[in-house]
């Protein structure tokens, strides 16, 4: 069945962004379930990193992810590359690899 | 919301004694209880034999600030390479009574890395196999006799708990311990502590994207997949929003270029991510909620199937929410030692006085201590990512004070509950029934969880011994070997997805099943041994089919041909069976169906040469299949006969030799039915008479040591759902199945003709004596669509429907790789077109309007119980646990049939 992967979102020390562990993530299939844990203490929202750049805010969740909480489960239901990217900090960004398990 | 009960609806109660000799004295009320306790006599408390080392993977504890914690720093899952087939079947360790009569056993929840292994994909959909493995935190059941404290295996398998092993008159006493790592498990809390929703897990998902249509509107960040002129299969994203020109364009295969379509400008995605959308909870006419709904929570508690015993305070009671150990500074609150040092108070009292009947009798440094660590959960859980800021109605110790206050059982623990309770001996001047001895089970029980619970492995065999195992030694002696198999569906995710139209069709894929914790194991048998194979189909949601064995290498079955392994069956959901039914149901190789839940006995005799056979299985979802996406074959598990004398063992033959059925079990007669219910189970999968589970109402309520009989139908046309009632076991006097092949060939005299109702019935009954169950699945629903004709007065629907007109309806017909076909719904689109879905695997038809009219025969049981010897609250449900999850459950109460009030 579908295995369960998390996305952490952690501080980095000594500055103000944070880093997606791990990045890219890697071996998903279609099916597979993805949560990201934001252990930070400010708020984090990734979203689609659109092929022009701009960010669908809403692919993955509908809402940020409060601190020290974690988001929705997200099931990619076709293979592909999901680059993602903090809707509230645009520069910090992460991706994921879909591809099939067959 | 907040999934609450209703204080003064809840009941405690006690194990209690039937003799009214005895004063007694019970309020009217079924709400309140207060009972004599079954005597115990006491015994020397023994000193508390140390710790078992915890096995399996240390994982750091280091959690601050003290209790639940969201932010998970959760190990990733790691792709491994799966383990072989044909491996040894795994013992699960067991816990045996001690000589005194207890039976002691520690069985504690916890986590770590265990392998699992992708999806089943099922061939008749074309749904794929997932071939990955992948080691990965699950949570998972182990366990050790206190008395005599061993490691638990530390392999790669996900085993069941420990088996329990006691004997009819013991007193049973579990230390559950929960002590998972919340930290390991991200989003996977009790009520939305995260304030997101009301609690239910949420699955957002991609599919592919919509085909291209022409002349059609798009706004910008519309996505389209190709239909043509697309070598490399990528999905597009509306640039800039326009109409779509009449002609597919040809589009560029590189990543961010774009190609005018009519006024639309298309840019490639790259791989493409699809379209997405959140596919669980799902809206629709009758969406999940709170506490009806799938939540991974850590929170659990046991219920035994099978054993004769009280619902209430520390026996089979459900209505518990056993929370995992609090970690402060790194250490688990409450600790082993305070755990083990008040329970023996508890146990001893126990064994003494009988299960208690009120929370007060609890050793007092336990209460204070539970109190403590619930007001410090509630104190430091993080609401909406801020420790300390749970809403009042959200808290645990308001609740459980509010229970004590009113002189209720608590339902909040944490870290551990000390189950205690008799099985007891049938003496009738005690208890109208006794503990049937045979193979029980127990597994995690927290609604809305249970699902998960389950296909994570927290499930466990409790075999309780007594004359049948007597009797069985007696004419087998010592050479008769026993194996315990308990069937898993294992997954740390048992529910990803509920819509059948996504592409990923989780409706069709699912966990394969394992025994002990391997695939297709393998038991050695010497040639002529007879073995004694006791069965729980411990599967989430698969019922699993024996068919027969083959010889290895071979696709044909070799059944009762005296060179194959064969089997008979003995013992249903841990009743024996009785002479006459070893004789039919049991006949030799006679092919069972285990429905979730359920549990077979078998003998099995090898041949006397030595072989290797192959049980093969049918997972599946009811028989007669309904569904196509409902069943596949697979090798359930492997017999190698090895070389040597053949030991000339038999099945047996002759009924002096079979064990001696118990008294307290023969068949419930006409006249002692004082009542008849009857409930439908519907075909939406979620509600029992029309209803979800409602925490706080109690659907049905019976009266203590009375009998009754209930017919149990099911509205589903895709599934058998299987009905399950805590505490009593009940007898199967009737079954319609109108999907049976009886049923649904003309001219036979069983047949059900969709024009005369008359014949919607029983065909013959079952004679008895009947069958013990404690589990059984109900037949599913049989639609048969009938001809629209038109006459004088219109179109009009045959009978059983004439009258009714008929309506034009969409359909839609798919046809499978494999030429099965299923219709579908047609869909309407806005601009009133009308689609075929296309699920993977299918080739869809274009819609067609057609007049139809459509019968429905619904399947049912009927089933006779004794509501025998103890009072309370507890439930009855669909063993497909996603089912019960969802709201198929309901709140049954078991009212005194004594008062202690006078008349002079």
């Amino acid at each position: 069945m579908p295995f369960t992967w998390t996305i952490n979102i952690n501080k980095t020390l000594g500055t103000k962004g944070v880093v997606f562990k791990p990045n890219p993530l890697t071996q998903v299939a279609p099916g597979d379930q993805i949560i990201w844990a934001n252990n930070d203490t400010v708020p984090h929202w990734p979203g689609l990193v659109n092929e022009d750049g701009s960010i669908d805010t809403t692919f993955f969740m509908p809402n940020q992810i409060a601190p020290n909480s974690t988001s929705p489960t997200f099931s990619p239901g076709v293979a592909a590359t999901l680059n993602y990217a903090d809707s509230l900090n645009p520069t910090e960004k992460g991706s994921i690899q879909v591809s099939s398990a067959t | 919301m907040r999934y609450r009960k209703v204080a003064t609806a809840h009941v405690t109660g006690a194990e209690r004694k039937i003799a009214s000799r005895f004063s007694t004295w019970v309020k009217a009320s079924c709400a309140v209880l207060a009972l004599l306790l079954l005597a115990l006599p006491a015994r020397p408390q023994k000193a508390a034999a140390p710790a078992a080392k915890p096995a399996g993977h240390a994982h750091s504890s280091a959690v601050q600030p003290a209790a639940a914690q969201n932010a998970a720093p959760a190990q990733n899952p790691v792709i491994v390479n799966c383990p072989s087939p044909g491996q040894d079947l795994i013992t699960i360790p067991e816990i045996k009574r001690s000589d005194d009569g207890k039976l002691r056993a520690v069985v504690r929840l916890t986590d770590g890395m265990r392998t699992l292994w992708g999806s089943q994909g099922v061939p008749q959909t074309g749904s794929p196999t997932d071939t990955r493995c992948a080691s990965q935190d699950v949570r998972y059941f182990d366990g050790y006799n206190p008395s005599d404290p061993k490691p638990w295996p530390n392999g790669p398998e996900i085993l069941p708990g420990p088996t329990l092993r006691a004997h009819v008159g013991d007193t049973v006493e579990v230390m559950f311990l929960n002590q998972i790592n919340t930290q390991h498990f991200a989003y996977t809390l009790d009520q939305g502590e995260q304030g997101k929703t009301p609690g239910c897990d949420e699955v957002y998902a991609s599919s592919p994207s919509a085909d291209w249509k022409a002349s059609t509107a798009y706004k910008a960040g519309d996505r389209i997949t190709p239909t043509a002129n697309n070598p490399g299969g990528y999905s597009f994203r509306a640039r800039q929003g326009g109409t779509s020109g009449a002609t597919e364009p040809t589009f560029p295969q590189a990543q961010r270029q774009t190609v005018t379509d009519g006024s639309v400008v298309w840019a490639n995605t790259g791989m493409g991510p699809g379209t997405s959308s959140r596919i669980y909870p799902n809206g629709g006419r009758l969406p999940d909620l709170m506490p009806n709904c799938l939540h991974g929570s850590s929170t659990a508690n046991l219920h035994f199937h099978g054993t004769h015993t009280t619902p209430n305070t520390t026996g089979d009671n459900v209505l518990l929410f056993v929370h995992p150990a609090l970690r402060v500074n790194g250490q688990l609150q409450p600790s082993d030692a305070f755990v083990k040092r008040n329970f023996a108070q508890v146990f001893a009292a126990c064994e003494k006085n009988g299960t208690p009947t009120q929370w007060s009798e609890l050793p007092l440094a336990w209460r204070k201590d539970q109190e403590r660590l619930l007001k410090l959960y509630d104190s430091t859980a993080p609401y909406k990512g801020v420790a300390g800021k749970l809403p009042p109605d959200m808290q645990l110790w308001p609740q459980n004070a509010s229970e004590i206050k009113d002189g209720l059982w608590p339902q909040f623990q944490m870290g551990a509950f000390p189950y205690c309770f008799k099985v007891p001996v049938y003496d009738p001047a005690k208890v109208l029934m006794g503990q049937a001895p045979g193979t029980h089970w127990y597994h995690a029980h927290k609604h809305g969880s249970t699902a998960l619970n389950v296909a994570n492995g927290m499930t466990g065999v409790f075999i309780i011994e007594g004359k049948y195992d007597d009797d069985l030694h007696k004419f087998y002696g010592p050479k008769l070997r026993e194996h315990v198999l308990m069937l898993q569906q294992l997954s740390s995710a048992p529910f990803p997805t509920l819509d059948p139209t996504l592409s990923i069709a989780p409706g069709a894929a699912r966990p394969p099943i394992a025994v002990n914790g391997r695939r297709n194991p393998v038991v050695t048998m010497n040639p002529g041994e007879v073995q004694l194979w006791r069965i729980v189909n411990g599967a989430y949601r698969d019922a699993v089919q024996f068919q027969n064995f083959t010889q290895q290498g071979s696709q044909q079955p070799c059944s009762n041909t005296g060179t194959c392994v064969d089997w008979r069956q003995i013992a249903q959901d841990g009743v024996q069976l009785t002479w006459q039914n070893y004789n039919s149901f049991g006949a030799i190789d006679n092919q069972l169906n285990l429905a979730p839940a359920n549990r077979a006995d078998l003998l099995v005799r090898a041949p006397s040469a030595p072989g290797v056979y192959v049980l093969e299985a049918l997972a599946n979802e009811g028989i007669p299949i309904q569904d196509n996406d409902a069943s596949y074959t697979f090798p359930l598990l492997t017999v190698n006969v090895v070389s040597g004398t053949s030991m000339g063992m038999d099945f047996i033959q002759k009924e002096s030799d079979f064990p001696t059925f118990p008294v307290f079990l023969k068949d419930i007669p006409n006249d002692e039915i004082f009542n008849n219910r009857q409930l439908v189970f519907a075909g939406n999968h979620k509600q029992i008479d029309g209803a979800s589970f409602d925490p706080h109402k109690i659907n049905q309520a019976m009266l203590l040591n009375t009998s009754e009989e209930w017919k149990i139908s099911n509205q589903a046309t895709d599934k058998d759902h299987p009905f399950h009632i805590h505490v009593n076991p009940f007898q199967i006097d009737s079954v319609f199945a109108p999907n049976s092949q009886a049923a649904t060939t003309p001219g036979n005299k069983c047949f059900v003709d969709p024009l005369k109702p008359e014949t919607w019935a029983l065909c013959s009954a079952i004679p008895p004596p009947w069958v013990w169950w404690d589990t059984f699945a109900i037949p599913a629903t049989r639609t048969d669509t009938l001809v629209c004709t038109q006459g004088n007065s219109g179109l009009a629907c045959p009978n059983p429907n004439q009258g009714s007109s008929c309506a034009a309806t969409q359909v839609c017909t798919v046809t499978y790789s494999n030429n099965l076909t299923r219709t579908l719904a047609c869909n309407q689109q806005n601009n009133g077109s009308y689609t075929c879905p296309n699920p993977q695997g299918t080739t869809a038809s274009a819609c067609s309007s057609q007049q139809a009219c459509t019968v429905n025969i619904p399947g049912y049981f009927t089933m006779r119980s004794r509501f025998a010897d103890f009072p309370g609250q507890y439930v009855l449900h669909c063993h497909i646990l996603i089912h019960e999850d969802r709201g198929m459950m309901q709140l049954v109460s078991v009212c005194p049939n004594t008062t202690k009030y006078v008349h002079q």
